[in-house]
């Protein structure tokens, strides 16, 4: 037990924690950052052995649930098609993502005044544009200045070789007429900061063994450590607790042995994400906060977002070593990006180009989808799809919803009996439309890249890798849970710096705006710090 | 077909015998291709398949009781066939499994993957060499106003 305070104490050591951390650091003040998750080793990633097909679906799976290391907890997502993936250790959530790495639109902050839908936040653009650049800096961005569908940014390294298919692609594109440009990636395509370049493993997803992927414990986290920052691992927060005034006050946590502990803190920031820090909201009650803390509102675990998933693919009659390069960071289109009613749905989507399945992914996938055979036709069925097949995921904006949402598992516990988030979801008439319209243009370009034959299907089940919208921001408490610089309205020492206090999802990977927003609220925390609980 | 002979399996060796017959069936040689039931792929595949022994054996027990007085492998490829497909039918469970296991092992090997034009090893450390790419393709992107809204 440590009654001793620490000055900030950090939930949760991924995107939006290391980058709070970082910035911080210029405060000298005493910083600790519990993880529940250990140090990664990226020797052990699967991409150092043969079998990384295997070990990419087992102990490196997106699914807590699959993965079941002794660092996650379970979730309870039997009812949502849509399933939810982390990662818990020093990184969180960007140890896996494939380091796609668009920013939110300036049109995706008013979705209410341009659209009718959803709200607008209390934050746009223009006012995060430098945290992105200083994001962008810190993760290693590669990318190709000049895309129309956003204003003029910078590219800090040049951009990920687009290789056969994308160029494939691309071309599919030009026919039609339609947007397509290189993906910006967190992916160091020159050595940068201590990290290697690029070597074209694929695979990103399950970890990169080459250090090029930038995730943030190779990022961020060796920085803020230099600054003085603590970061500790194997402590798992149970909940947070509240002095006599209503100011937290420290949180109790597991250990690395299961041993109950409690840190004593004079400020605590959550960033645990969109599924992660609404359940230990929930799980913190008191006489003050009958139904979790920071929920007057009613607003805790509401909302829940997801980006619903569609993946089209196509079967080309040429090679196109799509095993080269990192396997979700090719090229993007954004041409569906903004709403047009014509449609039948209000916002829009991103198509992200991904490459080639892997040589066992390709014989297991077409065996199960019955277009390999057992026998004689074996090999030459195997061969017509293998290094053959390109295709795309289509990222769906996914508007709020309250019925979409976390809550505590009665039953289920992690490995401490701290309770289980549940996951209630249900995909929009609004979404549907937009799957199914993302699903038919796929199809036309994969038409008209070549291919000879075209398949979709959405909702991806798996694909519940971006987290957001529970612990809403705004200026009303009664419609929102934190303030627009990421302050608890309830709990004035509070503070909640991931994907939960996005208002709405955008259509694209969020985790580029997760670290803005953090480093502008820590920008906020450092200049209000004489009067940060007034 | 498979010549293997283990002492150490968890299978008989018959069993070993008709699980060899089913990957062969699975996936046959060919000119440049071994056979799933290539002994030393087989070996892998059979290790693979004692995670679940029960469910495996399960799948032998129906096809040796479908094979009569006679053994799965001395039987006619029809009348293989024939059992295969009532074992779909019965453990679609064993099927997805079995498959899984058999493609997993067959596609890891050095063998295969230079037949299929990929180097015998893992993407790390050596990597891949990408081509250059060619940005020309983006001058139509380019000649376009912002797609931006503006706000």
């Amino acid at each position: 037990m440590s009654d001793q305070p620490v000055d900030v104490l950090i939930i949760g050591a991924g995107a939006s924690g290391a980058a709070m951390a970082w910035s911080l650091a210029d405060t000298r003040m005493h910083i600790v950052c519990m993880e529940q998750g250990d140090w990664m080793n990226p020797a052990d990633y699967p991409t150092t052995g043969k079998d990384w097909e295997v070990r990419q679906g087992a102990e490196y799976s997106f699914s807590p649930n699959k993965r079941g290391r002794v660092t996650d907890y379970p979730v309870n997502d039997d009812d949502s098609p849509i399933k939810i993936a982390n990662f818990n250790g020093v990184g969180g959530g960007t140890v896996l993502y494939a380091g796609h790495f668009p920013r939110l639109h300036p049109s995706d902050f008013r979705v209410r005044s341009l659209d009718g839908v959803a709200d607008d936040w209390p934050l746009d653009y223009q006012l995060l544009e430098p945290y992105f650049t200083e994001n962008d800096r810190m993760m290693g961005v590669a990318a190709l200045a000049g895309d129309p569908a956003y204003p003029p940014k910078p590219a800090v390294l040049p951009p990920v070789p687009i290789g056969k298919l994308g160029e494939t692609l691309a071309r599919g594109f030009n026919k039609l007429g339609w947007h397509w440009w290189p993906s910006d990636a967190a992916i160091a395509t020159r050595p940068y900061e201590g990290r290697d370049q690029c070597a074209n493993l694929g695979p990103c997803i399950s970890g990169c063994s080459q250090g090029a992927k930038a995730s943030t414990d190779i990022t961020y986290w060796p920085a803020a450590i230099r600054a003085g920052v603590e970061l500790r691992t194997r402590c798992r927060v149970r909940e947070i607790t509240l002095d006599e005034k209503g100011m937290a006050n420290g949180v109790i946590y597991y250990d690395a042995d299961g041993n109950e502990q409690f840190q004593a803190a004079y400020i605590v920031i959550l960033a645990c994400n969109g599924v992660g820090t609404p359940r230990i909201l929930l799980n913190s009650r008191s006489e003050r906060f009958p139904d979790g803390l920071a929920n007057s509102s009613g607003l805790v675990g509401k909302n829940l977002m997801l980006h619903p998933y569609a993946s089209v693919q196509g079967v080309f009659d040429e090679p196109l070593d799509g095993y080269i390069g990192p396997a979700g960071c090719c090229i993007w289109s954004q041409e569906f990006y903004e709403t047009d009613a014509d449609r039948g749905y209000l916002r829009g989507y991103t198509m992200e180009i991904t490459r080639g399945r892997g040589a066992v992914t390709t014989a297991t996938a077409g065996m199960a989808a019955g277009k390999i055979p057992w026998g004689a036709g074996h090999h030459e069925a195997y061969g017509q799809l293998f290094n053959k097949t390109a295709g795309m995921v289509v990222i769906c904006e996914d508007l709020p919803e309250l019925h979409n949402q976390v809550t505590l598992d009665p039953v289920l516990k992690d490995s401490d009996g701290i309770p289980a988030p549940k996951v209630s979801y249900t995909l929009s008439e609004n979404s549907r439309q937009m799957l199914n319209h993302g699903m038919e243009r796929g199809k036309e370009i994969l038409r008209a890249a070549g291919a000879r034959e075209v398949t979709a299907d959405a909702p991806m089940a798996i694909a519940g890798w971006h987290l957001m919208g529970t612990a809403r921001m705004g200026t009303d408490p009664a419609t929102s849970v934190v303030n627009e610089w990421c302050r608890s309205h309830d709990v004035k020492n509070l503070f909640i710096v991931d994907g939960s206090v996005f208002v709405t999802s955008g259509g694209v990977n969020p985790t580029s705006t997760i670290q803005a927003i953090a480093l502008y609220a820590a920008d906020n925390i450092k200049k209000r710090l004489t009067e940060l609980f007034d | 077909m498979s010549e293997l002979i283990s002492t150490d399996s968890v299978f008989s060796a018959e069993s070993r015998q008709t699980l060899c017959c089913l990957m062969d069936m699975m996936i046959p040689v060919s000119e440049h291709m071994p056979s799933a039931a290539d002994p030393a792929i087989a070996a892998l595949v059979l290790n693979a398949l004692a995670a679940r022994q029960e469910l495996v054996l399960e799948a032998v027990a129906v096809l040796s009781e479908g094979a009569g007085d006679a053994r799965f492998h001395e039987l006619s490829q029809l009348q293989r066939e024939a059992l295969v497909a009532d074992l779909r039918a019965k453990t679609p469970q064993f099927i997805s499994f079995f498959q899984s296991q058999v493609a997993t092992q067959y596609y890891q090997d050095d063998r295969v993957m230079v037949a299929l034009g990929l180097e015998p090893r893992p993407p790390h450390p050596g990597g891949y060499k990408a081509p250059e790419t060619d940005w020309t393709l983006l001058e139509p992107v380019r000649a376009r106003p912002p797609l931006y809204r503006p706000v």
